[in-house]
């Protein structure tokens, strides 16, 4: 018996004498974090984990509604563009960091300068130098943000990017300074913070009312690191946790099976594809540099199964890179059924009827990237998987050494296909098309404001890229979520959970 | 003597720069640290921007000086992942792994010395086979299965003890039993067998014939002869302890060096993972001379050698 199964029958055997789940009386929500919180400044981590804490404890003069897509006031009360390269924010009243000091314009400029300057080393400066030009305050309450030019991703980056911080929080411009103490402007204020043992937070009284974040229903949150998806199991059937995400999905499941658990399961932003090397930069000679093979590559691959029998949960396959919800993927474009025959003729009248071997380069997923290689074997094609860290892909596709790679891209949790530019830009050594006429709609997509244009410009570049086969999309990743019954959690639309809109039954 | 421990320290100090330098390229050759750093969002621009803020864009041999060279001043550098200081997070964290370890070594010695001395007063009886099977399963099964029972059993089904974390003692009942569980083999056949030889030899057979009680024989004279092989082994046990602490460390949810060192590899923090490979090995290789200087002070002919 495995212990997985062991697990089950004796927690249903005994769930009778399980302890009430004690948590509720104290209002505290107790969360498991696989991976640890490394620093309480979400300016200098990407992780998901701090993704999470930074909704909690930080706010940004906008939001994304999930519902509409349009970007809506937060700090900023509303925001009005004067040009194509020009907003002007205009800030709440009565707005507080959790010290109780107020929130001022001077507090907004040094945000985007401290995010802006290439000597604060932020995980997000990167993102806004491209396009930032300068943040001034036009009076007390209103701050006018420029581009350099027009920039259609710049309310994007405002709302992903550019953390409200206090003037001044960084003394001396030490980029550590807010790592272990953090004062912040969001619905949740940090009590304390024990690396290793995690984060606690209690509900902030001074937070302004309504903005487009929840409050808050639960007194206090406890985020606890524990990298053991059995302990955290463990943890969820004995009461010691109430919540937890990122759920391997046959864990997730056998755990929603549970009297005392809920499985919730919703879609990711982030989406999974083989990038293929249509410009030969490996081998100018290389099959793959072959239109009619890379499509017969495109119909070898069962993606209805791979997504019903290993993603699991809501994924979905794919036939374009994006998330099908986001601006900018909703275009018919080609889609290559499953169809072995068809790719078995395609593969023939390419030149090669007995197939042919390349390597494909992973680091996601094993499991998921052999079914891949598998359907692929059924045509006469070899795909040698050379599964490595995610680094050591980086590192060999910045010397143009992968015939084939994967890659799994999360887009922010933005809803729009320019976030994805970098596999079809030129220059980027992600884009292995090397196609002159995409690489150029997707430039100018991103260097208008004009939605319609850039819908427009959007569907010519998907349109050619699924035409070409010059990618192989595999699906959208689902995220798996486990919370105690007492608990209701709605999976987000954006992968991006929000602890303050838990609440009790 | 003295040139006999010079020549081991000697040997000590060759065997840590060979293993701090073959760490180093093993962490920077394998993968690019600033892809690593980076994310796997990242864009190029955010990965090289990160490979000259870290200096990763140097050449190997300046950054691996560079870093022998603060160790000798005491500064263990910074991590990348952590922020702080490489020497406080060591600090901070060793007082939960010492914790395990010092629990662990108890369990394995309380474990491994009664059921051996138990084991040897009748070869053979069903003591002595219920000690033998014990021993086996003991070293058969996997620490983290082990966890994982007892974790259903002492945490799910009998809530009497904590899953998960190390806020009081009772959280490192489990862990403890755990960790200390897979060294007791090794204890217990040591013991067994130097019982079992003892208690055959001379000089026992002489202590009985004059009428010592039987509990004299067994504590004042037959288990100390007994014991000085597994004094051997219990010392290198101490390294595993502290350093093989790396799976109890993250079942557990336990806040030591071992889930450091896992949380840091998948971080790639280079400066961290260098300095607790550093750190585990200098346990080694001490425990390692002053057991050859032991060795050495108990049977001269081994300074000859």
């Amino acid at each position: 018996m495995s212990v997985k199964a062991l697990l089950t029958a004796s927690v249903i055997a005994l769930s009778s004498a399980m302890p009430t789940l004690a948590d509720q009386t104290n209002d505290t929500l107790v969360a498991a974090f696989n991976k640890e919180v490394q620093t309480l400044d979400g300016l200098y981590s990407t992780s998901r984990e701090n993704l999470i804490l930074s909704y909690l404890t930080s706010d940004q003069l906008v939001e994304i509604d999930l519902e509409t897509g349009e970007y809506v006031g937060a700090l900023a009360e509303s925001y009005t563009w004067v040009d194509d390269r020009t907003i002007d924010f205009t800030l709440r009243e009565g707005l507080q960091f959790h010290d109780g000091s107020p929130v001022t314009v001077e507090d907004i400029v040094y945000s985007f300068d401290w995010i802006a300057d290439e000597s604060s080393k932020t995980r997000r400066g990167a993102f806004i130098r491209g396009w930032f030009e300068g943040a001034v305050a036009v009076d007390d309450r209103t701050v006018r943000v420029t581009a350099q030019n027009p920039y259609p991703l710049m309310l994007r980056d405002i709302a992903v990017f550019v953390l409200t911080r206090k003037a001044g929080s960084y003394v001396d411009g030490n980029p550590d300074a807010l790592t272990q103490a953090f004062n912040g402007t969001g619905p949740y204020r940090i009590t304390s913070f024990d690396m290793g043992a995690g984060v606690t937070l209690e509900k902030f009284d001074g937070y302004y009312e309504g903005g487009p974040k929840a409050e808050g229903a639960i007194e206090t949150i406890q985020l606890r690191p524990i990298p053991d998806w059995g302990t955290v199991t463990a943890e969820l059937l004995s009461g010691g946790v109430n919540w937890s995400f990122n759920v391997p999905d046959d864990t997730a499941q056998d755990l929603g099976a549970l009297p005392m658990v809920d499985h919730t399961t919703g879609v990711s932003t982030r989406v999974s594809f083989l990038v293929l090397d249509v410009a030969g930069v490996t081998d100018p000679e290389g099959p793959l540099t072959n239109k009619l093979v890379r499509q017969a590559l495109n119909h070898a691959v069962n993606r209805e199964e791979i997504v019903e029998f290993l993603v699991g949960g809501s994924g979905r396959p794919i036939h374009k890179t994006c998330n099908l919800d986001m601006f900018g993927c909703d275009v018919d474009v080609t889609e290559y059924e499953y169809n072995p025959e068809r790719a078995r003729e395609l593969l023939a009248e390419a030149g090669y009827p007995d197939g042919f071997e390349f390597e494909m380069t992973t680091y996601r997923e094993r499991p998921i990237m052999e079914a891949v290689a598998a359907d692929l074997a059924e045509i006469g094609v070899t795909a040698n998987i050379n599964h490595v860290k995610l680094s050591a892909l980086s590192k060999a596709r910045a010397e143009g050494q992968l015939e084939a790679f994967q890659n799994a891209w999360g887009f922010y949790a933005t809803p729009d296909l320019g976030a994805i530019s970098n596999y079809y830009v030129a220059g980027s050594n992600r884009n292995l098309h090397h196609d002159a006429d995409v690489e150029g709609w997707f430039k100018a997509a991103l260097e208008t404001v004009d939605q319609d244009e850039r819908a427009a410009l959007y569907a010519q570049a998907l349109t050619r890229v699924a035409d070409e086969a010059y990618l192989l999309p595999l699906f959208q990743y689902s995220q798996n979520y486990v919370h105690s019954v007492d608990t209701t959690f709605e999976a987000p639309a954006d992968g991006l959970p929000r602890l303050n809109e838990i609440s009790w039954q | 003597m003295l040139k006999f421990i010079l020549k081991r320290l000697a040997l000590g100090l060759a065997v840590a720069f060979t293993v701090s330098l073959a760490t180093f390229l093993l962490l920077n050759l394998a993968a690019d640290p600033a892809a690593m750093v980076a994310g796997e969002d990242a864009t190029q621009d955010a990965i090289e921007q990160i490979r000259v803020q870290f200096g990763f864009d140097r050449p190997l041999y300046v950054r691996f000086f560079e870093w022998l060279g603060n160790l000798m001043t005491g500064d263990f550098g910074d991590s990348y992942y952590w922020k702080q200081p490489v020497f406080d997070l060591l600090i901070d964290r060793a007082p939960v792994t010492l914790t395990l370890a010092a629990g662990a070594l108890t369990v394995t010695v309380v474990v491994g010395l009664t059921l051996g001395v138990l084991a040897a007063l009748k070869p053979n009886g069903w003591l002595d086979r219920f000690a033998l099977s014990f021993g086996t399963a003991a070293q058969a099964i996997p620490n983290f299965w082990l966890g994982l029972i007892l974790i259903i059993l002492l945490g799910v089904m009998f809530p009497i003890l904590p899953v998960s974390g190390d806020t009081s003692w009772k959280h490192f009942v489990l862990p403890c039993l755990v960790l200390g569980t897979s060294s007791v083999p090794q204890v217990l056949r040591l013991t067994r067998t130097g019982m079992i030889e003892v208690l055959g030899s001379d000089y026992i057979r002489t202590a009985r014939a004059k009428g010592f009680r039987p509990r004299q024989i067994l504590f004042r004279h037959a288990l100390r002869n007994a014991l000085l092989p597994v004094v051997s082994v219990i010392t290198i046990q101490i390294g595993y302890k502290l350093g093989g602490s790396v799976i109890t460390e993250t079942v557990f949810a336990l806040n030591g060096l071992g889930r450091l060192a896992y949380e840091s590899i998948l971080g790639a923090d280079v400066p961290t993972v260098q300095m607790l490979v550093f750190f585990f090995a200098l346990i080694f290789i001490v425990l390692s001379i002053l057991g050859d200087i032991l060795n050495a002070w108990l049977d001269p002919r081994m300074r000859v050698e």
